[in-house]
């Protein structure tokens, strides 16, 4: 059995010009100790589908899933006190913007002992305690001292790395990473990157970094789910969606990048924007944007289908030519 | 290079210096922040220069000098080749339209309560004599060059995607037919299919009414596919000033590699050397005697630490570095 088991997720929001679709179907296997990429472009559904997970999205959003489960728990109906075991213990997450993710009154250290104390509990030296060795563990130079700086004093790495340190506090199995260093420079992304990898190992946790750069993807993780307006459309390995994607917007999207485009003047692109609430296609939704489109793609949603190791959601998925 | 004699130099920076005077509470005397700290550099007509550096290396502060939002405290600053500092306020205001900036946010930077044909026709109405017809028909061919259609001129920035009101911000930009456009991080909020367009559009404007590009950056990326020099800023610094090709061939300066080791890659191959560099940006109010970089650099000595390096040239092109021309295994590529 998966560690994380989600099908057909449907996430939806009303609004004043009618229900607005934001993960439209989704599956989802994720094994123990595994790393998983979701990547897309802003508005894919990525970091709603994780939100939808913990169970953060507030009314009116309306979650809907044949299945969701996590080591065998149901997520779907949980009472709150139940949630509350679970989210932050087993389940944690990281978020993009750690300058405003803590909270700007309380010290650094009481804000890491709060999460110990809430899901484990002991005396007040044995939690400070663990909060150093937290720190230190997430390699804050002078933990002892550091401990009582509020988050304006800390840098923009610094304080990511305390997240980091307050979502593995109570060791999860589970580590939701959304754009963990989007807000970060590349020389502390790199850091930040390396830390989350070493972590992982170290502790067996299973992890879902949510990124929209294709570069921290290749780097950082084993498998990658591509989305693109609220539905998954590829999910293959990484080696493998880098050398032969399988579905037309993920070729077209690697072909928009620079390093792609090397002694070419003009960048490849994708013609056309996203579709919005309103012209969203009956067909396959990426349909007016591609290049391979006919009559069927343009009726007929095409379902995810498995296709060697991965999954793609195309009526014509491209040939194995590796590029 | 500014050694070699280009054609025509449309800016010239000579030794910029800003200050900024940072209050550090009540009753305790202001304390002085070098954000741009003798910065040299030109721009020729229809080249692109990249700024490349993490936050706080004055990238920005350098915009808006060069933009004359702001004056240097020292230095000097020739736009066309008149002293910005010792131009009359009138000179000043004539000069202005020939220096536009594109910002990164293309959410913030368009007023929401202004039609995208008003916002384009302010510049217009502001700088020159056309009459509101001619205006008009002005901003629809701009509309049109940018990719976007006439009817939008009477639509609110809200209806528009991020793309879009780039290409709006960029509309606005270009509509004086300015010699100079500095891009504060213009496609750094966009996404990966959009940011194509949007560069290919910068590009293909460069080329049909040639204004130099300050293109600032930090995706070394897109820095690569647009620039055709690259200026690297450490701590309000220059530390490597070269050729594009040149740069991205080989780097001189250790916190350059460092950089380009950092960003991520597509193609794993491209990643084969590594230089990892601990620790953060040191504080700018820092005052130290070596270079900027000490502290972070792998290759560090003595010497660096006591001793400023001085911008100078090694392998044509300008790094300051005291072991650029001295290979060191542990950092020079191959």
């Amino acid at each position: 059995m998966p560690l994380l088991e989600i099908r057909n997720l449907t996430v939806e929001f009303p609004t004043d010009d009618g229900t607005f679709r934001a993960v439209d179907g989704l599956d989802l296997d994720l094994d123990r100790g595994e790393v998983l990429g979701i990547v897309g472009e802003s508005g894919s559904g990525k970091s709603v589908t994780m939100l939808a997970l913990m169970g953060l999205l507030p009314w009116p959003a309306r979650v809907r899933a044949d299945r969701m489960s996590f080591d065998g728990i149901d997520l779907r109906n949980l009472r709150a006190s139940r949630r509350q075991r679970i989210m932050g213990k087993d389940i944690a997450m990281v978020f993009q913007e750690p300058m405003t993710s803590l909270n700007p009154c309380f010290s650094v250290g009481f804000q890491l002992v709060e999460a110990l104390k809430t899901h484990e509990g002991g005396a007040r030296i044995a939690l400070r305690r663990r909060a150093v060795e937290l720190l230190e563990k997430v390699g804050v130079p002078d933990p002892e001292r550091r401990i009582h700086a509020f988050p304006h004093q800390l840098s923009g790495g610094m304080c990511q790395r305390v997240m980091i340190a307050m979502a593995i506090a109570c060791r999860p199995r589970l580590l939701i990473a959304d754009e963990p260093t989007t807000a970060l420079d590349v020389t502390i992304q790199a850091e930040i990157l390396g830390l989350l990898a070493e972590l992982q190992r170290e502790q067996g946790m299973a992890m879902v970094l949510i990124t929209h750069d294709m570069g921290v993807v290749a780097e950082a993780v084993d498998r990658v789910m591509v989305m693109y307006a609220s539905q998954p459309f590829e999910l293959q390995t990484t080696r493998a969606l880098f050398e032969c994607p399988r579905h037309p917007y993920t070729a077209a999207l690697l072909e928009a990048l620079p390093e792609r485009n090397r002694g070419k003047r003009r960048l490849s692109v994708i013609p056309g924007t996203v579709p919005g609430l309103a012209d969203r296609p009956s067909g396959c939704i990426f349909s007016p944007r591609c290049q391979f489109v006919d009559a069927r793609c343009r009726d007929v949603p095409p379902s995810l289908v498995g296709l060697n190791a991965g999954q793609v959601r195309c009526h014509h998925p491209l040939s194995e030519q590796p590029r | 290079m500014t050694m070699t004699e280009a054609p025509e130099v449309v800016l010239e920076a000579r030794e910029l210096q800003r200050d900024y005077l940072v209050s550090s509470g009540f009753l305790s005397k202001p304390r002085t922040l070098r954000a741009v700290n003798g910065v040299s550099f030109s721009l020729e007509a229809g080249r692109t220069l990249a700024v490349v550096g993490e936050s706080g290396c004055g990238k920005s502060t350098l915009a808006r000098l060069v933009t004359m939002i702001e004056r240097p405290t020292a230095g000097q600053l020739h736009i066309g080749g008149v002293e910005v500092g010792a131009a009359a306020p009138e000179e000043l205001r004539t000069m202005r339209p020939s220096v536009q900036l594109i910002f990164q946010d293309p959410f913030g930077s368009l007023n929401p309560r202004k039609r995208i044909g008003d916002i384009l026709d302010e510049p217009l109405a502001v700088n020159t004599g056309l009459d509101r017809d001619a205006r008009h028909d002005a901003v629809i061919a701009m509309l049109e060059r940018v990719g976007l259609r006439p009817e939008h001129a009477v639509r609110y920035p809200h209806m528009f995607s991020g793309g879009q009101r780039q290409r709006v911000a960029i509309a606005r930009a270009l509509i004086l037919n300015p010699k100079i456009v500095v891009a504060d991080e213009p496609v750094s909020a966009l996404d990966v299919s959009v940011r194509a367009q949007v560069l290919n559009l910068m590009m293909d404007l460069q080329e049909e009414l040639s204004p130099s590009y300050l293109f600032i950056s930090h995706d070394l990326g897109v820095v690569r596919h647009i620039a055709d020099r690259v200026m690297v800023m450490y701590l309000g610094a220059v530390v490597e000033h070269c050729e594009k090709e040149r740069f991205f061939a080989r780097p001189l300066h250790p916190y350059s590699q460092a950089l380009l080791a950092a960003t991520p890659s597509i193609d794993g191959a491209a990643r084969s050397r590594h230089v990892k560099i601990a620790g953060e940006l040191p504080s700018p109010f820092d005052r130290f005697e070596g270079c900027a970089f000490a502290r972070r650099c792998p290759a560090a000595t003595g010497r660096c630490r006591s001793e400023r390096p001085a911008l100078r040239t090694v392998d044509e092109r300008l790094v300051a570095c005291h072991h650029a021309d001295s290979p060191s295994p542990s950092l020079r590529p191959a």
